[in-house]
């Protein structure tokens, strides 16, 4: 789960539409648990996630497994 | 966020020094224009957030915070202008002071040093919306639709979610682009595998077959199955170090060549040529009209101007026009900017097409200028050479144009003339090569065998990597595509529900503040891509924008409605502190108390700070109990900045005056308020006035009709206890009534129509104790009008508001007087 506090100056709005695309892609079994844990941390950090940062996210998992 | 508790300005915009104690609680800042309000609502919007929108919002050229936010004296002197507020931070329940300094806007002091609460005044740098001006309201009712959509955005800070929107685009295009790349690569491997083993259409069974042929000349056992780990080579003896790599193996070479030629010969497949010519007859339409391609350049533009035209004027130019034509004029362009755009669609799809021909014949044309190289005698490379170029030029043309659209012409001669056909010098030079390589000595029908094995396991290899490429692309692809369409799914989803709500809640609030005349009001906001539609209901009539045909006063009073709604949802419970500064000043007097009402309890966990130039109007917000604190500006001087008054108060600055024997003064001010009040009361008790056509009304006119009905309302409600047999009820009502007759004996109010000489007209003419006396009369009887409860003291009023009167009430309910007697 990723660390739900680590959001500060996300809007409840953008909280909103995170959790709502999280649960979205959760229940899509064409997306990896991995992926989404990772794009989910990555969303919650505050800033506007870049598209490499979503690439590496989805698709390029740190060695040695999760950061 | 915060609720602030003091305020301390030092030198900032028209202000010296001054303190202000707000105590958590809601205030009131008065002073007429000039007098040093808004430098107070600038302080506050520095110290939190390091700006002042009104030095550098729109039309701010040459205006800085850092050279006009120090008061003009200290322009010189940044450092002198500072601003310290201290504050409570209810979710935490902790206090912070915040320091902010004009010499470095971009530093902020706060004290404790606590990361919790350094992320409160971090969130309200990103909040600078907390502090609305009367003027910032219009932008959210008659704005047009795409700017709405922008500032409603900015508010609910969506545009992080527009940016996540366009990142995951552009993740997603990426990977399409790297998928179409990978399948293209895959298809040119499996071309090249083909042609070693000269097969049209790759099919599993025919490549065992053909690699069996060959094995089988070189006495080698047959493959009975491909797999990615098969060997076309297996059994094969390895080759002397010399021979480890043939420069030109002649059977594949041939394979290749022919593979060319053939194409070539072939002439240009169908499908090619539609595409082509498509793509050319866009093109060329695109190049000679350059209108269309122009208004394909400038759909948005159009689309926003079309949204800016609010009167008889070109929004730009401000060239005349009558509004209808001119809307009519660019909706033309944009049907045909909207055609433009389908039909680049179309082209873009063309030229993918011509794009992945062209990239197999430059592959095919390498491998001939490569065996070329390999010949001892080398074939003329000049022609090959000038037909690759050719290719690759039409190949970087028509990549270009799908970059930069207005890159036509290139683009245009890559397709207007086939390229699949080399000029008969080029042709000549395949041909050369092709006979040269022809030529060249038979080799063993083993040793042909064992080149085409080792040239078809070197293709295979390669097509299973780039199968393997193409199918990680794919599916990369595919997962880009579903998190895009579950983001934008999501994002439409929660958005839709926002603005349904907000429209709720914005209806709701507009109904409270003008329930009179527009009960059954609705709103309804729109979302479409890069818009927000706002439409109001007008009594029934049908939903229209809101400067259609509501007033301007209705349409502030929508445009507060909405701030208040977009807030509430913004921040939640979070909005616990908003300054309005001179907001209320468009709300006419009748929906005063309605206001009031709504922000005390739609509102009752934020601080709002109120600034207005009507003292009236200050006073009034006491009376209903919105604000408990106050300061009063007037006077205001460059050397002194303003001159306050603690806690303003009418019956002080009355006795202010009289304590100075000013009895003229005092009593023009005892004689301005109650000219206000008594406004007030005529409409709470519904008294009778004589109608009067300027709408001017004076004291006499309103107090003694007001005090009439005052009395006879009271007289309904000790005759409806007793009709209904509540004893305890008609003796309180029975005792209030005895007390308000004696009070309205005392003000002489009621004899000012019949004795001149205690008319209010005559109150200049008082001596001092005797004006104190009439003082002290009005205090009380106001006193008697209002709720008893401390902490309402709101003034009683009439309800309904037409028809039958059935009760008079107070805000809180405990006052609540039943004026029926009986069905």
């Amino acid at each position: 789960m990723a660390n739900k506090d680590n959001h500060v100056g996300l809007s409840p709005t953008v909280l909103h539409v995170v959790e709502q695309f999280v649960a979205a892609m959760r229940a899509d079994d064409g997306i990896q648990g991995d992926a989404i844990r990772r794009l989910e941390k990555l969303l919650r950090k505050g800033a506007v996630a870049k598209p490499d940062e979503i690439n590496a996210a989805l698709f390029d998992p740190p060695p040695g497994g999760e950061t | 966020m915060i609720r602030v508790k003091t305020i301390h300005i030092e030198e900032f915009r028209g202000i010296r020094d001054l303190d202000l104690d707000l105590d958590t609680k809601n205030f009131g800042i008065c002073g007429p224009n000039g007098t040093g309000k808004s430098g107070v609502v600038d302080a506050i919007e520095f110290c939190l957030t390091g700006d002042v929108t009104r030095l550098s919002g729109q039309g701010t050229t040459g205006l800085s915070v850092k050279t006009h936010a120090p008061h003009v004296d200290q322009h010189e002197h940044p450092e002198k202008a500072n601003v310290t507020i201290t504050a409570d931070i209810p979710s935490m329940h902790k206090a912070v002071k915040i320091h902010r300094s004009v010499k470095n806007p971009r530093k902020v002091n706060i004290t404790p040093v606590d990361a919790d609460v350094k992320g409160v005044v971090e969130e309200l740098q990103t909040h600078p919306e907390f502090a609305l001006s009367r003027r910032e309201i219009v932008k959210y009712i008659i704005t047009p639709p795409g700017k709405r959509s922008e500032d409603v955005q900015t508010l609910l800070r969506l545009e992080h979610l527009e940016k996540l929107r366009k990142s995951f685009t552009t993740l997603n295009n990426k990977r399409k682009g790297e998928a179409d790349e990978a399948e293209r690569n895959r298809r040119q491997a499996e071309t090249d595998l083909g042609n070693a083993l000269k097969i049209e259409k790759l099919d599993r069974a025919l490549v065992l077959e053909k690699v069996n042929e060959k094995r089988e000349i070189l006495s080698l056992k047959s493959l009975t199955e491909l797999t990615k780990d098969t060997s076309f080579k297996a059994g094969v003896a390895a080759p002397k170090a010399a021979e480890d790599k043939p420069a030109l193996r002649k059977a594949v070479a041939l394979a290749d060549l022919s593979a060319l030629q053939s194409a070539i010969n072939g002439g240009e497949p169908a499908v090619l040529v539609e595409n082509r010519q498509a793509a050319k007859s866009v093109l060329e339409k695109l190049r000679d009209d350059e209108q269309a391609l122009t208004l394909a350049r400038r759909h948005g533009f159009i689309k926003t101007g079309l949204e800016l035209i609010t009167e008889d004027a070109c929004p730009l130019c401000d060239k005349p026009w009558k509004v209808d034509e001119l809307r009519e004029h660019l909706r033309r362009k944009l049907l045909g900017a909207e055609k433009i755009e389908q039909l680049l669609q179309q082209l873009r799809a063309n030229i993918n097409a011509v794009l992945q021909s062209l990239s197999e014949r430059i592959h095919a044309v390498e491998q001939a200028i490569q065996y070329s190289q390999s010949l001892k005698l080398p074939v003329q490379q000049t022609q090959p050479a000038a037909y690759l170029k050719q290719l690759k030029d039409a190949e970087t043309a028509l990549n270009d144009f799908l970059k930069d659209h207005s890159r036509i012409e290139p683009a245009a001669q890559a397709v207007v003339r086939s390229w699949w056909s080399p000029k008969a010098d080029q042709q000549a030079r395949i041909d050369e090569l092709h006979a040269a390589v022809k030529a060249l000595p038979d080799t063993s029908a083993e040793d042909e065998a064992r080149d085409i094995l080792s040239v078809a396991q070197d293709r295979y290899e390669k097509l299973l990597r780039e199968t393997k490429t193409a199918r990680e692309q794919k599916s990369r692809r595919a997962v880009a595509q579903k998190v895009l369409d579950h983001y934008n799914n999501s994002c439409t989803g929660v958005l839709e529900g926002i603005y349904d709500q907000v429209a709720k809640d914005f209806s709701r609030f507009y109904c409270v503040i003008n329930r009179e005349d527009e009960e059954k009001f609705v709103g309804k906001l729109t979302s479409a891509p890069a818009k927000l539609s706002f439409d109001v209901d007008f009594y029934g009539r049908g939903l229209f924008p809101p400067g259609a045909y509501h007033s301007e006063g209705h349409q502030d009073g929508m445009g507060f409605c909405l701030y208040l709604a977009l807030m509430k949802h913004t921040l939640s419970d979070k909005f616990t502190f908003a300054v309005l500064d001179d907001v209320l000043m468009s709300v006419d007097a009748g929906h005063r108390r309605d206001v009031c009402r709504l922000l005390k309890s739609e509102f009752p966990k934020t601080q709002f700070i109120l600034t207005t130039h009507d003292r009236v109007w200050l006073q009034y917000m006491k009376t209903e109990g919105l604000i408990v604190r106050s300061q009063s500006f007037g006077g205001w001087t460059v050397d002194a900045g303003p001159r306050v008054w603690d806690d303003y108060d009418i019956w002080t600055e009355i006795q202010g005056e009289l304590d100075n024997d000013d009895v003229a003064k005092a009593a023009w001010l005892l004689r301005r308020y109650l000219e206000y009040t008594a406004t007030i009361f005529a409409d709470n008790l519904r008294a009778h006035v004589e109608f009067r056509g300027d709408g001017h009304y004076d004291l006499g006119d309103l107090l003694p009709q007001v005090l009439k009905e005052w009395r006879k309302r009271l007289e309904d409600g000790e005759k409806s206890a007793a009709h209904w047999k509540r004893d305890d009820e008609k003796e309180d009502i029975a005792s209030k009534r005895t007390k308000a007759k004696e009070l309205i004996a005392k003000t002489n109010a009621e004899q000012w129509a019949i004795n001149p000489s205690v008319h209010f007209n005559e109150w200049a003419n008082l001596q001092r104790q005797e004006f104190q006396e009439v003082v002290g009369a009005f205090k009380e009887l106001l006193e008697n009008l209002r709720c008893e409860n401390e902490s309402c003291k709101s003034y009683l009023y009439v309800l309904p508001r037409k028809g039958k009167a059935e009760e008079m009430r107070c805000n809180c309910g405990i006052t609540n007087i039943n004026l029926k007697a009986g069905a």
